[in-house]
């Protein structure tokens, strides 16, 4: 296949009708409006963002496109005509594609199966029962190879593969068939910097063969660069439909947040004031000697102080998950030795961690984090049961206190304590997490990915509340992909590259001050980076 | 960007054939088999009557009944569900085989009758199952119980006899059509490769094992997950209708009781054969090698002189090994596949 650069850019911008257009959609689910008369208007050849707040209706209005949800009333029309969308087939037969930010591979299948599942006539040849799966192979591979999926990589089970991978495959299979309608929710969270960029190349080539791309982001810095027209919803609404051109970022974050909100944005991208770091005392709070694992982690050493937050950069591979993974007793260190307080520890499972004051945030929260079924008040308790027990007994009473007191403090948004935690936002399922670590009373609390998948202002809230942690004390670990938020957040940040520790940026703030947040994010990516690729 | 010259685009021999060869190293069912190799070579050597041409043919003719269940019950487990009417779909067959015969119909009229209450019954396990979101394991349970009740009523416990006639001798492979071959051989081999083409050379069954593998990520595709699984179970008991109409050949008579447990020997093959009870996973050849070394092991059992009490007990041991050769192997296969890559 060619590259998207080649496509012919004279192909013309297709008839000025509007492709697809939701008139006053509503849906209710148990009680909860969650679509309230919402109206979508996009054009062939136009990239439109779709933008609002975690809870307000994108996910549900994306899910009714493309049949996983079937609306309770109102009017779908696809180039003219009315159409209904009752499962995905027949969004898929609409020409409508999507991306789904949940990962929504099929584990057992290969990766080449996985691209033409439910797409195998147009892969296939219409009527064909048999599949040529070399066939096949032959006419993705070029596009696969594009994104960085090998050819021997088609042949595996997508269960072989991490979380990254898997987003990639997904945004192969949507593209392998060319749509009409590419529904992207969320499609870069979790990409690497050049895996990003190609993907963005390959929506403006579909934009310029007249595709209608309605994309789902949090970051705004991307909208303004490739979005053309913006939606913003709130609360199950729409509250305006704007060309990017006639937008500034503040405005839209008054879109969607209304006016209060802004604020909040701002002094969480504000650089917070210098903070001091304890040094004095004799022993640092956590120190980390020589820590090795074979082929995931090399001779790693390191120091946190009390309340300090450390940081730790580097792209996905480096072994950033698979340190902190070691230091929770996840995984078996093969040789080196922590501290916690001047004392070594030997740390073989959580259960030892936990109880050496060690806590984790881990990264993939719908699967390692919360108990889905379970309520937001059981979740919270759930890691130091001996909070909410008096003689062995469980006193439910008990733990619904110990989960009031958290939903109010953190600013949990729940019908209540006894709310079964995955009818919670992505930032409200965070925040409950957030609460079960600080329910252990660690001193060492440890973030992976803290802010993925949540909307900034709920990332602000969670930046505020690690701020917060650290100035009582807690130190703080921290892993994020993204090096505005590292640096935005953290005191020091260390930086690892195939497993090793590369480089370490000291006083960050006040770096910022003096070289500029571009010379010290540039700082970083290059010892991230270097004999890399 | 300059045009270079065009890539290979097919994959050079050598890729295809190590590709192959992990794919068969990678194959569950591949350490398994291994294991009876080795089984079969010391029994060659201890015990002269085991490698006589009559015995090995007599433990192919015992596995064919299992063969036929394990086969439709890997179909389940790869598409997500589990069967447990097997036995009785199978028994019920059995005596609807029997009793048309008895009231004079033709053999294929019998044969149709039977494969239609095999294949009713598994569309209502699907039905039960997908609309009315009853657990697999419940439907199906409930549905052993409801079918081999009514075959015991209809019959008031008395077994059917007398329904055998000439053709009815060579179909249930009591009569040899050429050498040592009877019909039930080439029957499980032509159902065998049938299911097998299904399932891992055409669009349709590839469906299956996304289904099983991850309900919402099929859904997300654009499969209608519901009518996959109705189509497993109707597979599954059309298999175990095909077992009864052999069984009832085999056996000459229909006690009513004649499907006890057989549901639970069709899942054990199917698990020794690599299916996963969480679904997604199963291979048709994977299901014969289970029933046979079901078979086999009885029929060690029998040869050595083990007592027949201890049958069940070893039957249980052989079940867990094969399950911990299986995670051995695909533990070794896997990174046999991963340092390749």
């Amino acid at each position: 296949m060619k590259a998207p650069s080649s496509v012919p850019v004279e192909a013309q911008r297709p008839a000025e009708a509007p492709h697809l257009r939701m008139t006053d959609i509503h849906k209710r689910f148990q009680g909860v409006q969650a679509l309230n008369g919402v109206s979508l208007l996009v054009r062939g050849g136009e990239i439109h963002a779709l933008l609002g707040g975690n809870g307000a209706g994108k996910s549900t209005l994306l899910n009714v496109l493309s049949g996983l949800v079937t609306p309770d009333s109102g009017r779908i029309e696809l180039a003219g005509q009315e159409v209904s969308i009752g499962h995905p087939r027949e969004a898929q037969a609409l020409g409508i594609s999507t991306i789904h930010q949940e990962l929504s591979t099929v584990p057992d299948l290969t990766v080449l199966e996985n691209i033409f599942l439910g797409r195998e006539e147009a892969l296939t040849g219409k009527g064909s029962l048999f599949v040529n799966r070399r066939q096949i192979a032959r006419r993705i591979q070029d596009l696969a190879g594009e994104f960085g999926i090998t050819k021997s990589e088609l042949w595996r089970p997508v269960g072989d593969f991490g979380a990254l991978k898997k987003r990639v495959i997904e945004i192969v299979k949507a593209l392998a068939v060319p749509p009409k309608v590419l529904i992207l929710d969320e499609p870069t969270s979790g990409l690497e910097e050049h895996e990003k960029t190609l993907l963005f190349e390959h929506m403006r080539s579909l934009q310029r063969r007249g595709v209608a791309l309605i994309w789902v982001t949090h970051h705004l810095d991307e909208v303004f660069g490739l979005a053309d027209v913006v939606t913003v919803m709130r609360d199950g609404r729409t509250i305006a439909r704007t060309e990017t051109a006639e937008l500034t970022p503040r405005e839209l974050a008054v879109q969607m947040f209304g006016g209060d909100a802004t604020e909040l944005m701002e002094a969480a991208d504000a650089v917070p004031a210098r903070r001091r770091v304890d040094g004095d005392d004799a022993h640092p709070r956590l120190r980390a000697l020589n820590l090795s694992r074979h082929g995931v982690l090399r001779d790693i050493s390191f120091d946190v102080e009390r309340g300090e937050i450390l940081g730790i950069a580097g792209l996905a591979g480096a072994g950033r998950t698979e340190l902190v993974r070691a230091l929770m007793g996840l995984d078996k260190l093969h040789s080196g030795r922590i501290e916690i307080d001047g004392k070594p520890r030997r740390i073989g499972h959580p259960k030892v961690a936990y109880k050496a004051g060690l806590a984790m945030v881990p990264e993939d929260r719908k699967q390692l984090g919360i108990l889905p079924d379970l309520s937001v008040a059981e979740n919270i308790s759930v890691s130091e049961l001996g909070s909410v027990t008096a003689g062995g007994v469980l006193r439910s009473r008990r733990e619904r206190a110990l989960a009031d007191s958290y939903i109010k403090s953190l600013g949990i948004k729940t019908p209540g304590p006894a709310e079964p935690i995955r009818n919670l936002s992505g930032g409200n399922q965070q925040k409950a997490i957030i609460a079960r670590c600080l329910n252990t009373e660690p001193s060492i609390l440890i973030f992976d990915e803290p802010t993925q998948g949540i909307d900034i202002h709920a990332k602000a809230e969670v930046h505020r509340l690690i701020r917060d942690v650290a100035e009582k004390g807690t130190s703080v670990i921290v892993i994020a992909s993204e090096f505005a938020e590292l640096i935005s957040l953290c005191d020091r940040v260390v930086v690892m590259n195939r497993g090793a520790l590369v480089g370490e940026i000291r006083d960050i703030p006040h770096r910022v001050a003096t070289d500029g947040y571009d010379a010290v994010k540039h700082a970083i990516i290059d010892k991230a980076s270097r004999a890399d690729r | 960007m300059i045009t270079l010259t065009p890539e290979r685009v097919s994959p050079t021999t050598n890729e295809r054939v190590s590709a192959l060869r992990v794919r068969i190293l990678r194959d569950p069912s591949f350490g398994i088999l291994a294991l009876l190799v080795v089984v079969c070579g010391v029994m060659a050597f201890t015990e002269p009557t085991f490698a006589t041409a009559g015995n090995l043919t007599n433990i192919i003719n015992a596995m064919m009944t299992v063969s036929f269940l394990a086969i439709g019950m890997t179909v389940v487990l790869i598409a997500g569900g589990l069967d447990l009417s097997v036995g009785s779909v199978m028994a019920l067959s059995a005596g609807v085989v029997a009793s048309c015969l008895n009231n004079g119909m033709p053999l294929a009229v019998a044969f149709v009758a039977a494969l239609g209450v095999g294949a009713g019954i598994g569309l209502v396990n699907g039905l039960l199952i997908t609309k009315l979101g009853i657990p697999d394991f419940i439907a199906t349970l409930a549905m052993l119980g409801l079918a081999g009740g009514f075959l015991l009523y209809w019959t008031a416990g008395v077994p059917i006899l007398g329904y055998m006639t000439d053709a009815y001798y060579y179909i249930g492979g009591l009569r040899q059509i050429a050498g040592p071959v009877t019909v039930p051989m080439l029957l499980v081999l032509a159902v065998g490769v049938a299911v097998s083409i299904l399932l891992r050379r055409t669009t349709y069954g590839v469906k299956f094992y996304a289904v099983g593998s991850s309900p919402t990520g099929a859904k997300n595709a654009g499969i209608r997950v519901d009518r996959i699984k109705i189509a497993a179970y109707v597979i599954s008991g059309l298999m175990a209708a095909i077992a009864g109409i052999h069984i009832a050949g085999r056996t000459t008579t229909v006690p009513p009781l004649i499907g006890n447990g057989y549901e639970i020997s069709a899942i054990a093959a199917a698990v020794i054969g690599g299916a996963s009870l969480f679904g997604g996973k199963g291979r048709v050849i994977g299901a014969l090698v289970g029933a046979l070394t079901l078979t086999l092991t009885r029929n060690i059992i029998n040869l050595t002189g083990v007592e027949s009490s201890w049958q069940a007990v070893v039957t249980g041991l052989v079940l867990i090994l094969a399950v911990l050769a299986n995670q051995a192997w695909s533990g070794i296969a896997r990174s046999i596949g991963a340092s390749r890559s």
